[in-house]
């Protein structure tokens, strides 16, 4: 399960990286399919940290420790910047026809809202990788030891 | 004690190139350009208009990707200041950058800064068609998204490092 993990999360970090810029890998049509995909990654990477998310979630108040409480609030910023992320890319989307929901809002405004959405975002995925860096590294077998996020 | 040196070293290369590509790709600016259209969409009005450009382009700020997204006629009135490699891209129609079945691209095929990533972030403004890969930007984006991961781990270290010293 860990080895899955790993991958799916060595995927979503790249993917996340090449979706930064729509001109660098085989254009705008790449980017807006990977980008819906991505949002798929997310799903199953929550979906296997959920007993995690049940658990925060529950002792929020009480029991979690304050490091537990700033992982949890880091990735409700996180999945608040990717929801912004793939609803602002449909809205400006060229290749995929998302005309039929109406998003309201000037062009710019949905531009704007992607670019920097997916930056900050982006800023977000580097904060949250560097406080999980033992799990990164207990995987690669080169340190033991807890996170503390672990299931 | 070598591992340790030529680790700190490694971070410290990490987080000398994360800068330098913050500062190359405009990462400050762009990201906080969401707190400032509310103003500048009024100030330029609501640009519904054909395919522009993903992003803002390094160095150009939010009023020129908002420039693009205007009128023909509007543009060519904006187009008299600026550098004037921009001049060129801004005096193009916007029917240019639709027209073709998708593979054609004007990114580094012609115009000022050909060749340079630059140019393609002032001057590849279609960028359907090419089924091309250029990760010039994506390295950026990964040095940038490293020098983070870098300064969180110290970070995190440092905190360690206090807690056990009160403790």
């Amino acid at each position: 399960m860990n080895i899955f993990k790993f991958i799916l999360n060595l995927s979503l970090t790249i993917t996340m990286l090449l979706l930064m810029d729509p001109r660098s890998f085989y254009g705008i049509s790449f980017h807006e399919w990977a980008g819906l995909a991505i949002a798929i990654f997310f799903i199953l990477h929550k979906a296997l940290n959920w007993c995690w998310i049940k658990k925060v979630t529950v002792g929020f108040f009480t029991r979690c420790t304050g490091r537990s409480r700033f992982y949890y609030v880091l990735d409700i910023l996180l999945l608040a910047g990717l929801t912004l992320i793939i609803i602002s890319g449909m809205a400006i989307a060229r290749t995929i026809d998302f005309s039929w929901i109406n998003f309201g809002g000037s062009r710019i405004f949905w531009r704007v809202m992607h670019t920097s959405s997916s930056l900050i975002t982006l800023a977000l995925f580097g904060i949250h990788l560097g406080l999980n860096w033992k799990w990164v590294l207990q995987r690669l077998h080169i340190k033991n030891g807890s996170n503390g996020k672990e299931n | 004690m070598v591992k340790k040196i030529s680790l700190l070293i490694l971070s410290l290369a990490i987080l000398a190139a994360g800068i330098i590509g913050a500062i190359k790709l405009n990462y400050w600016q762009r990201s906080v350009s969401i707190f400032k259209v509310n103003s500048s969409e009024q100030q330029f009005g609501r640009g519904n208009r054909g395919p522009g450009m993903e992003g803002f382009g390094r160095g150009e700020g939010m009023r020129d990707g908002m420039r693009r997204e205007l009128p023909d006629s509007i543009r060519q009135r904006f187009a008299g200041e600026g550098r004037p490699e921009m001049r060129m891209e801004r005096q193009r129609p916007d029917s240019l950058f639709r027209r073709g079945s998708g593979q054609e691209s004007f990114r580094g095929e012609e115009g000022p800064g050909r060749g340079t990533r630059s140019g393609n972030r002032h001057g590849g403004e279609d960028f359907r068609g090419g089924k091309k890969i250029n990760l010039d930007t994506v390295v950026w984006f990964l040095a940038v998204f490293a020098s983070l991961v870098v300064i969180v781990i110290y970070i995190e270290k440092a905190i360690k490092l206090i807690r056990k010293k009160k403790e």
